[in-house]
């Protein structure tokens, strides 16, 4: 498939997953276009065997890589990082995705952040991050379970 | 599994796709069956892609996802920067001074140059196609919606939707089967308006049995188009199989994109 046909095909899932974390029309299509390069970059590999996955995944990465970079520099005074992910209604839940989140900023791999967002913001189960990663249920549940452990650890040295 | 939690937006989108395994997209067809607000959620994703196609044309977005390539790719190191640069020039040159001599040795007589304005082995009508018009076709499959592209194969039977959109006002959707049977898609008739704005909303279609193919095409303008000519020069197309081009002479035609879909032999019993 030509590039033409990619983007026809799968831009506007694209943009609208970059337009969801970013809340942020200039930088989501930039975004959008700096995911299909990866693409461009990864050639024939998986890539191209599943293009949705891949593109899902790699803009989410490309997003939370911004998303960082906001909150070191932040651009929008007083904006509220975290929420603008945490998009699920239920408030209880937003407060752990944003005691994930917190610690997935601080420096944790990304592909665990992208896991994390995946899981705890977008909704899907162990086994759709697995399928939509290309990793096994296992390996999915161990990274999050490390995780969430690294989140205590935090928060205990947050402590007074 | 999805019946105790919103559906996420990512099965959703690969649903759409048709990317789903086979599985869960049985699951969320059930699901779809019983559910106007997730049929809504679908429906509108389908707008919305249109929608973006047509704010953020594919034409121009290639050109840029092409620009931020070639821009990650030149990052290189000072010196091999400077070769490169150096490399770009030399061939700038070379193309210069090896186009100036094919052209110089053509305009002598002694051979004629392959293409020059207004020779006759020119094909006009590809010169007009604009690259943001688009036409789609969607094969339907209980409840799901796979997008088919060129020269992919269906059967008798098959239920399709078409959906295509331009930055153009007007616009022309006919199609012509392996029986050379041309049907108009929009408008519904060839007095009604040819204009974009009055398109209805996506319609499916039952293939027939027409054998070999169904080449769909979507002709667009600036202005009213001459539907009733259209049709008279789709009856008398020729080779409909090859892809190029039919109306590109016709006066006011801007742009042309067609599907063409490759029907299934359907085994005999003889």
């Amino acid at each position: 498939m030509d590039l033409e046909s990619l983007y026809v095909r799968y831009g506007p899932m694209v943009l609208r997953r970059c337009r969801a974390l970013l809340k942020d029309e200039e930088l989501a299509l930039e975004t959008m276009q700096d995911t299909f390069v990866q693409l461009l970059k990864a050639g024939d590999s998986l890539a191209l065997h599943a293009p949705s996955s891949f593109l899902y995944r790699t803009a989410t990465h490309l997003c939370l890589n911004h998303i960082r970079t906001r909150k070191r520099h932040p651009e929008t005074p007083g904006e509220e990082l975290l929420l603008a992910l945490a998009c699920h209604q239920d408030l209880e839940e937003r407060a752990v995705v944003r005691q994930l989140l917190g610690a997935v900023f601080g420096g944790v791999h990304t592909s665990t952040a992208t896991m994390a967002v995946l899981h705890y913001v977008d909704g899907l189960t162990l086994e759709e991050v697995a399928r939509t990663l290309s990793m096994s249920v296992s390996g999915v549940r161990k990274r999050l379970a490390s995780l969430k452990t690294r989140v205590k650890l935090e928060e205990f040295h947050d402590e007074p | 599994m999805m019946n105790h939690r919103p559906v996420p937006d990512l099965l959703l989108e690969q649903y759409l796709l048709g990317e789903l395994p086979k599985e869960k997209a049985e699951a969320l067809a059930g699901l779809l069956a019983g559910d106007e607000a997730l049929e809504a959620r679908l429906e509108a994703l389908r707008h919305d892609d249109e929608a973006i196609l047509v704010s953020y044309p594919p034409r121009v977005i290639v050109h840029k996802i092409q620009e931020r390539t070639e821009n990650a790719r030149g990052n290189f190191p000072g010196g091999q920067r400077m070769a490169r640069m150096a490399f770009v020039s030399l061939s700038l040159v070379l193309i210069s001074v090896v186009g100036a001599w094919y052209f110089s040795r053509s305009s002598d007589g002694t051979q004629e140059p392959r293409f020059t304005p207004g020779n006759p082995g020119t094909v006009v009508g590809t010169t007009r196609i604009k690259g943001s018009d688009s036409l789609m076709v969607f094969l339907k499959t209980s409840g799901s919606a796979v997008r088919l592209h060129d020269r992919q194969a269906v059967s008798a039977g098959d239920v399709i939707e078409l959906q295509y959109r331009s930055p153009l006002k007007h616009g022309v959707v006919l199609s012509v089967d392996g029986r050379g049977a041309v049907t108009l898609h929009f408008p519904r008739s060839p007095k009604q308006s040819t204009s974009l704005a009055q398109r209805p909303a996506p319609r499916a279609y039952e293939l027939d049995d027409a054998p070999r193919f169904e080449r769909f095409i979507f002709i667009t303008s600036h202005g009213p188009l001459p539907v009733e000519a259209l049709l008279k020069r789709a009856r008398k197309a020729g080779d409909l199989m090859s892809g190029d081009p039919l109306f590109g002479d016709l006066p006011g035609v801007e742009g042309e994109v067609s599907v063409l879909l490759m029907k299934k032999q359907e085994p005999t019993n003889d």
